[in-house]
């Protein structure tokens, strides 16, 4: 078995949850796991054994990505270097009965990396748990990207006003737009409405220019 | 279910319906991946081995059908299932897969008072095999084929 460089016990094991093999022939070959804390997605990969120890790589699977290897459109080497976080880590496992410990290291060892094989459904003992996990995962990024695109618009369309004009924007009223989850026009309409009508008036005035930024300054995402 | 006892019962009590009730008694031909030179490990069931150790990763990899062996239908199909798996595997690996599951197939003769057949894999022919207390499989092998030609490639194998 490979000795790998600068190993360094992490706590990574811990928050994680195994959902299901997606690669599974008398044992785990490939298998999906779920960190709790935040719901990331990670595989563990069986990559070498010795007398007493089976080994196996740990890496962060972007949902999009392992979405697209368990409906066969990518190789799990392109899966692979598909890492966003390339941080790799790994676990020998000794005795299953016990909790395993989970290490980072440096230098991947080109004998470990994965082959260009495609994902085989006949060796998955539970595609539908693992699929619906992955779905899971691809819609709560979807919903984070939809609110962090519309949050960053609100904070923007805010940061913009008062650096024109620095008392546009009351405090209270900043606070109520922060809080909000979903951004409709009728909540910037409630949010204008509560205004002083000096602001009021400034808003409408921009709003009617032509020019592209000033647009920008009311537009919604 | 019949009243014979199964060679490793003790193991089977730690397991609900283990082997489950579907499972019978069958008299047939099966193929199973040996060592061209006999090995301590060609009959014994997963969960048995220590030597390679069994690849798990918690107690939920400890099943009931460890206890078992694995059989094919088939030479055909023990041959398809072997040359998927080896393929499939990293390229140090392969000599693990080797050394662990042997490079040649034997046919055996089942009989009924042999042991408990189920979880027959209509696409692999594969299936689980329990066997009764004091029965010897090695002594049912009818034929060994080689898996490998001189040059470590797969022998061509007929489709039965």
């Amino acid at each position: 078995m490979e000795n790998l460089n600068n190993i360094k016990l992490t706590d990574l094991g811990s928050n994680l949850l195994r959902v299901g093999d997606l690669a599974y022939f008398e044992g785990p070959l490939l298998t999906l796991f779920e960190n709790v804390s935040n719901g990331s997605l990670y595989l563990y990969d069986w990559v070498d054994r010795n007398d007493n120890t089976n080994r196996w790589l740990i890496y962060q699977v972007d949902s999009f990505a392992l979405h697209n290897f368990i409906t066969s459109k990518i190789t799990h080497e392109q899966l692979f270097n598909s890492l966003s976080q390339k941080k790799i880590y790994f676990t020998d496992i000794v005795d299953f009965r016990s909790n395993h410990k989970v290490y980072e290291f440096e230098n991947l060892p080109s004998k470990y990396l994965p082959t260009q094989d495609f994902f085989d459904i006949s060796d998955c003992n539970s595609y539908s748990k693992i699929k619906a996990v992955v779905l899971k995962s691809l819609m709560r990024r979807k919903q984070e990207n939809q609110y962090n695109v519309k949050t960053t618009g609100i904070i923007r369309v805010i940061k913009s006003h008062t650096t024109i004009k620095n008392r546009l924007i009351l405090p209270q009223n900043f606070d109520a737009f922060l809080q909000l989850k979903e951004l409709e026009k009728s909540h910037i309409a409630t949010v204008f409405n509560s205004m002083i009508p000096k602001q009021q008036r400034f808003l409408s005035s921009v709003r009617n220019k032509t020019n592209k930024t000033n647009r920008n300054l009311l537009c919604t995402r | 279910m019949t009243q014979k006892k199964l060679k490793y019962a003790k193991h089977l009590e730690s397991f609900p319906n283990c082997p489950p009730e579907h499972y019978i008694e069958v008299d047939m031909n099966a193929s199973r991946w040996v060592h061209s030179v006999t090995h301590t490990n060609d009959f014994s069931p997963r969960n048995i081995i220590s030597d390679p150790p069994p690849r798990m990763l918690d107690k939920t990899d400890l099943l009931c059908k460890g206890f078992g062996l694995s059989l094919f239908d088939t030479i055909c199909n023990a041959f398809s299932t072997y040359e998927k798996q080896y393929s499939k595997r990293r390229e140090h690996l392969k000599k693990e897969f080797v050394d662990e599951y042997g490079d040649s197939i034997a046919e055996l003769k089942l009989c009924k008072s042999d042991g408990l057949a189920g979880d027959f894999n209509d696409a692999t022919g594969h299936f689980t095999f329990h066997e009764y207390e004091n029965i010897d499989l090695a002594s049912r092998i009818i034929s060994v084929f080689n898996i490998f030609d001189a040059n470590g490639e797969f022998k061509q194998h007929k489709t039965n």
